[in-house]
């Protein structure tokens, strides 16, 4: 809407769609649960090999070293064919935390598992006492010799059951003050003895999320990332182009491809409250697109996101979830039913994708959370 | 704040910001309402000393040829300011003469209105629902060389102050565009006050001789659309910069007040609200520049959405404003008020938030994608 595509990015939209649309398998297209790993990883491994699973890792790692339009032109062509969600930990948040803090030989064992698909990542950060107070959490890892000793529970793990490897945030000094100047990043192979991990099945049914359970595990010194007691830091440095997508219009739109499908199979797209309240819906992802391209806009220019990032994330998950609402709104009495419905050429799970959007406005710092970061950081107010 | 505005765009609207507060800010704003006028004629002078309605002008024809960016800047101020002068109507009057057919009439009026010696108002409403000028509300019919119009027009800015408006009509399937002074034999001027101090006019035109043409039945259906959307989109300007100052007004109470032994700003309940306002004015700021960042005409699709956000979202944040405040936020002597008010008036005028949706629901197409098919 608010960006046209360069010559050479339009070339490469067409290069990128009639890929996708040739080599996505037909059965993941459109999913409204994440498939089970045998059937997902085929997906991120045939991306891998076409090079194109790390777009905004650079070359020297194996990456694509794409521009960010191009990164943009990859996440939308995959969000047009609803492509399924991929575990996307390390390829996202790990791979550039390792690019920054891991030594050599940490890159060298780390990164190209990521980029082959061979290794599932989990996040470790979450614990049942530590949530939006992250800082405060309590799992304790002790420097003994050449090995840490760790021992606590983590909770909320998304995929955990099916990783193979977690990066997590440990408690090194319980006598820091503040809280968050005790606290190491360490990776923790998931085989290891004393490491047990429960699925917990969600509101949608899903068993997308774990609990991590850490009875005396034995991690070796070469899986401290940072320095220790310098872990809040590593955590905390997330990319602007992360934020960003995490904030993409696109979520609410594909939505909105299933509204408007629904609505013209059951005739509700001539009911005039059902097209007042979609014409509302659309003009606020209206005024997200611009947000998100004016975001592009200041990457793109080395500039930094900083508060503006609580402004999109506030702003997309409360589109998401107006869209959802109007999911279930535009299915009429079957808005409450269980399992698929065909909508014209497409079968949607829609009370899921209801259910499935309640995470937006939790995880990733909750709504309130951001609501208090701006607050402070722009607004000056108080505390 | 996040803008990617360049130095001279900066530069532009800090030079309107302090040509305003030199003319005495929101207290003149205060004394003037409710007056005949309400507006002052040097004021608006001024505004045209420093090249306002030329804005969207060419520099042969005397104008600073900006863009709609340019003007969003010096609206937003007017909004901030709450000045009353009829900023949107002359500069876009002014574009409407410039890009109309040439002729020495047109660019005759032009100068004055360029150089603010006279005041020239917008007629292109229809009223109520009637959006965008359907041809019932106003005939135009060509009877030997004259234009001779009947019908109506609404929602005529400070219609009894004007010299003369910049008149939309139909003749038969074909808009055209043409001046009509306000001392024309058969118009008729019915002012009606609005909530913020102001008025506008309902013009009856009865057998009324236009003065001349401005773009004849061939050509004006583009300039008539741009006019009305380019209104849309300085109306919504205005809104942004009303929100702007009801939050700065709110945000600096917050900070003073004190309640139970603090500032109410501490109180996360306000916090919160306030946050949810703060995220109003960025979404529609921005909303605002990316649209102005299109070119100089807008697509009417894009500034029904855009009026359509901005008059919802300015009424929801003037209204927290106010309750932020108390009951001082309730006397009429607040400052806070009056931006409520004028907030009402912008997103009423030309359409509300209702109106524009279902236009822009109108005029927008949203195709699904076919997940399965292959292209
Ligand atoms: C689907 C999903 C996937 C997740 N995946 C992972 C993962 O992979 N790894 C991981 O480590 N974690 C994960 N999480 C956990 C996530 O990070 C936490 O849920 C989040 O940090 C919030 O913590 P909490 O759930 O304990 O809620 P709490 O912090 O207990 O919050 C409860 C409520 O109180 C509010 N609240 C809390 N503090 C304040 C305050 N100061 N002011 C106002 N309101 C406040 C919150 O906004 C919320 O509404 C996931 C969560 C979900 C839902």
């Amino acid at each position: 809407m608010f960006h046209k595509d360069s010559a050479s990015d339009a070339t490469f939209r067409k290069q990128v769609r009639s890929w996708f649309e040739a080599n996505l398998p037909r059965e993941l297209r459109g999913r409204t649960v994440r498939p089970p790993p045998a059937d997902l990883m085929v997906w991120y491994k045939l991306l891998s090999e076409r090079g194109w699973i790390a777009p905004h890792w650079p070359k020297e790692h194996g990456g694509m070293g794409a521009t960010l339009s191009e990164q943009i032109i990859i996440a939308q062509e995959l969000g047009r064919l609803s492509a399924p969600h991929l575990p996307l930990q390390g390829v996202n948040h790990l791979g550039p935390i390792l690019m920054r803090y891991g030594t050599h030989e940490q890159k060298q064992r780390h990164l190209p598992p990521i980029l082959r698909g061979d290794v599932i990542w989990a996040q470790g950060y979450s614990e049942p006492g530590s949530g939006s107070d992250l800082a405060s959490l309590t799992t304790k890892a002790e420097l003994i010799d050449e090995h840490f000793l760790v021992n606590g529970t983590k909770v909320w793990q998304t995929w955990a059951h099916h990783a193979d490897w977690m990066f997590t945030l440990v408690r090194t000094d319980p006598e820091a003050k503040p809280k968050h100047a005790g606290i190491s990043f360490l990776l923790i192979d998931l085989r290891t003895k004393g490491v047990k991990t429960k699925p917990i099945l969600n509101i949608a049914g899903d068993d997308e999320f774990s609990q991590v359970l850490l009875d005396d595990v034995v991690v070796t010194k070469e899986n401290l990332i940072g320095p220790l007691n310098g872990g809040w830091k590593v955590a905390n440095d997330l990319l602007a182009n992360e934020r960003l997508f995490t904030s993409s219009p696109q979520h609410a739109l594909e939505v909105v491809h299933r509204i408007t499908r629904l609505a013209n199979a059951n005739g509700r797209d001539g009911d005039p409250v059902f097209r007042d309240k979609l014409a509302a819906l659309r003009i606020r992802i209206i005024a997200q697109e611009a947000l998100f391209w004016q975001a592009a806009g200041l990457i793109a220019n080395g500039r930094p996101l900083g508060p503006a990032s609580s402004t999109m994330k506030l702003i997309a998950t409360s589109n998401l979830q107006a869209a959802t609402d109007l999911l279930i709104d535009v299915a009429d009495t079957h808005g409450a039913d269980v399992g698929r419905q065909s909508v014209g050429d497409d079968d949607v799970d829609i009370t899921r994708i209801f259910l499935q959007s309640r995470r937006a406005t939790i995880y990733g710092g909750s709504s309130e959370i951001q609501r208090n970061v701006l607050a402070r950081r722009v607004l000056g107010l108080p505390s | 704040m996040d803008l990617l505005l360049s130095p001279e765009q900066e530069l532009l609207q800090a030079s309107a910001s302090k040509l305003l507060a030199e003319q005495g800010g929101v207290k003149r704003m205060r004394h003037l309402r409710r007056k005949s006028a309400g507006f002052e004629r040097n004021v608006h002078e001024k505004m045209a000393l420093a090249g306002w309605f030329g804005v969207l002008v060419p520099p042969e024809q005397g104008g600073l040829g900006l863009g709609l960016t340019e003007l969003a800047l010096l609206l937003m101020e007017t909004g901030r300011g709450l000045a009353p002068e009829p900023v949107a109507p002359a500069a876009i009057a002014a574009y409407a003469l410039s890009n109309g057919e040439s002729s020495a009439a047109s660019s005759n009026l032009l100068e004055k209105v360029v150089s603010g010696e006279m005041i020239v108002s917008l007629a292109i409403e229809g009223d109520g629902s009637e959006l965008d000028n359907t041809r019932a509300s106003l005939a135009a019919v060509f009877s030997s060389g004259r234009i001779v119009l009947d019908g109506t027009r609404a929602g005529v800015p400070l219609a009894s102050a004007s010299d003369g408006f910049i008149v939309a009509a139909w003749s038969n399937d074909d808009p055209v565009l043409c001046y009509v002074s306000k001392s024309a034999i058969g118009l008729t001027v019915d002012e009606h006050e609005t909530v913020d101090g102001r008025s506008y006019g309902t013009l009856t035109f009865r057998a009324v001789s236009a003065d001349h043409l401005i773009a004849a039945p061939a050509h004006a259906a583009p300039v008539v659309q741009a006019l009305y959307d380019m209104m849309l989109i300085a109306t919504a300007a205005e809104l942004v910069g009303v929100m702007t100052a009801a939050l700065d007004l709110t945000v600096e109470y917050l900070k003073i007040r004190k309640q139970f032994g603090k500032p109410i700003g501490s109180f996360q309940a306000l916090q919160h609200r306030a946050v949810d306002n703060l995220v109003q004015v960025i979404s529609t700021r921005t909303l605002l520049f990316q649209i102005c960042d299109q070119g100089i005409v807008p697509s009417s699709e894009m500034a029904s959405a855009l009026k359509a956000y901005a008059a919802g979202e300015a009424l929801a944040l003037t209204k927290s404003a106010i309750q932020m405040h108390g009951a001082i936020g309730f006397t009429d002597e607040h400052d806070v008020g009056l931006y409520l008010k004028r907030a009402m008036w912008l997103a009423a005028y030309l359409g509300n938030e209702s109106a524009h949706r279902k236009r822009f629901d109108r005029l927008s197409q949203f195709e699904p994608v076919e997940l399965r098919q292959d292209h």
